[in-house]
């Protein structure tokens, strides 16, 4: 009985699974530049939603980075603190959003030189195979 | 005898408004700034033993005749840290319009992967004329401490790499090596640099 409703759940998690990040629209993404040599960079952009079904960002990655996180900068009792962001849930009809001292991409050990002005891809992953890519322009902070 | 009490409330009253003139004229000016806390009494910082980027050190005596604005925090830190320096660049070159000279020293927490010539050239990257600061433990932590910044190392989840949880404040200090004021976040440009003119043109 209980393997049984688990194959029920499964299944009706599945549409949403194999939708992937359908429905997400991301716009705004830029990458700010770093000084030469820097081992870790940071990506920002809106996230939103325009489908009717709520949407998670599980993972994200890019052939131009080892490895990217989210991370959150919170500030505690006057202290700056960084905090891990496992999954990102986006509602239909609404949006998420990485800014500068917000929510935002940690991109660590950028493979090639990028400067003011070159793009970049990121692919987002909200489960499933269907992954979300975006472009991203690598820009000084405004 | 009445002319006499006269001459004695007269004398009295005179001796009061004086005294209250004397301590108006006389008290320290007071400057109330908006985008921190200004310390009334000014703290100096006892000798402390920091290295600076181009390897040299950095003392007590390497606060003196300027003012100084610490920031504490570390170069792997991609958000907040550049938005800072990047802002701390337009609040030094608005000061400079108005006549005050403020340099930065950006104080890394993070000693094991910072080293002088990674914060040269991280720090010189914002601005050529910011410099980067630092020290070995113990001697980060007593200086930190001095200076009113906490600090912590936080590894990350698969413990290959770890972050730096650290006081947001950016702390003034006078010519003479004294702590004067701390800024607190969000930091607002118009407001600070108002506050920073006060502050620099009264404690002069």
């Amino acid at each position: 009985m209980k393997s049984l409703l688990l194959i029920l759940a499964a299944l009706t998690a599945m549409p949403t699974w194999a939708a992937g990040c359908d429905g997400l629209q991301i716009s705004d993404a830029w990458v700010r530049t770093a000084p030469p040599g820097a081992t870790v960079m940071a990506g920002y952009a809106t996230v939103k939603n325009v489908g009717t079904q709520k949407r998670t960002i599980r993972d994200v990655s890019s052939k131009d980075f080892a490895a990217i996180e989210t991370h959150k900068t919170l500030l505690e009792g006057g202290v700056s603190k960084m905090l891990l962001v496992e999954t990102i849930d986006v509602a239909p009809k609404s949006e998420a959003r990485f800014e500068p001292g917000g929510m935002h991409l940690m991109l660590f050990e950028p493979k090639r030189s990028l400067k003011a002005g070159d793009t970049l891809q990121l692919s987002f992953s909200c489960g499933g195979k269907k992954r979300l890519k975006a472009k991203f322009l690598v820009k000084d902070a405004p | 005898m009445s002319s006499r009490i006269l001459t004695v409330a007269v004398a009295v009253t005179a001796a009061v408004l004086g005294l209250a003139a004397a301590s108006f004229l006389l008290r320290p000016p007071t400057i109330e700034i908006k985008s921190g806390t200004l310390l009334q009494q000014p703290r100096q910082l006892p000798e402390f033993a920091l290295t600076r980027d181009n390897g040299q050190p950095y003392t007590l005596a390497s606060l003196q005749g300027h003012w100084t604005l610490f920031f504490p925090g570390f170069i792997t830190c991609p958000d907040v840290c550049p938005t800072t320096l990047a802002f701390l660049k337009t609040l030094t070159a608005k000061l400079s319009t108005e006549g005050q000279k403020l340099d930065v020293a950006f104080i890394s927490v993070d000693p094991e992967r910072d080293t002088p010539e990674r914060l040269a050239s991280y720090v010189h990257y914002f601005s050529p004329e910011f410099i980067g600061v630092t020290a070995k433990e113990p001697e980060l932590a007593r200086f930190a401490q001095l200076l009113g910044i906490a600090y912590s190392k936080v590894p990350s989840k698969d413990g290959k790499t770890y972050t730096m949880d650290h006081t947001a404040a950016l702390i003034l200090v006078d010519p003479q090596g004294r702590i004067a004021a701390y800024f607190t976040p969000p930091h607002q440009l118009d407001v600070m640099s108002a506050d920073l003119v006060a502050v620099m043109k009264t404690k002069q």
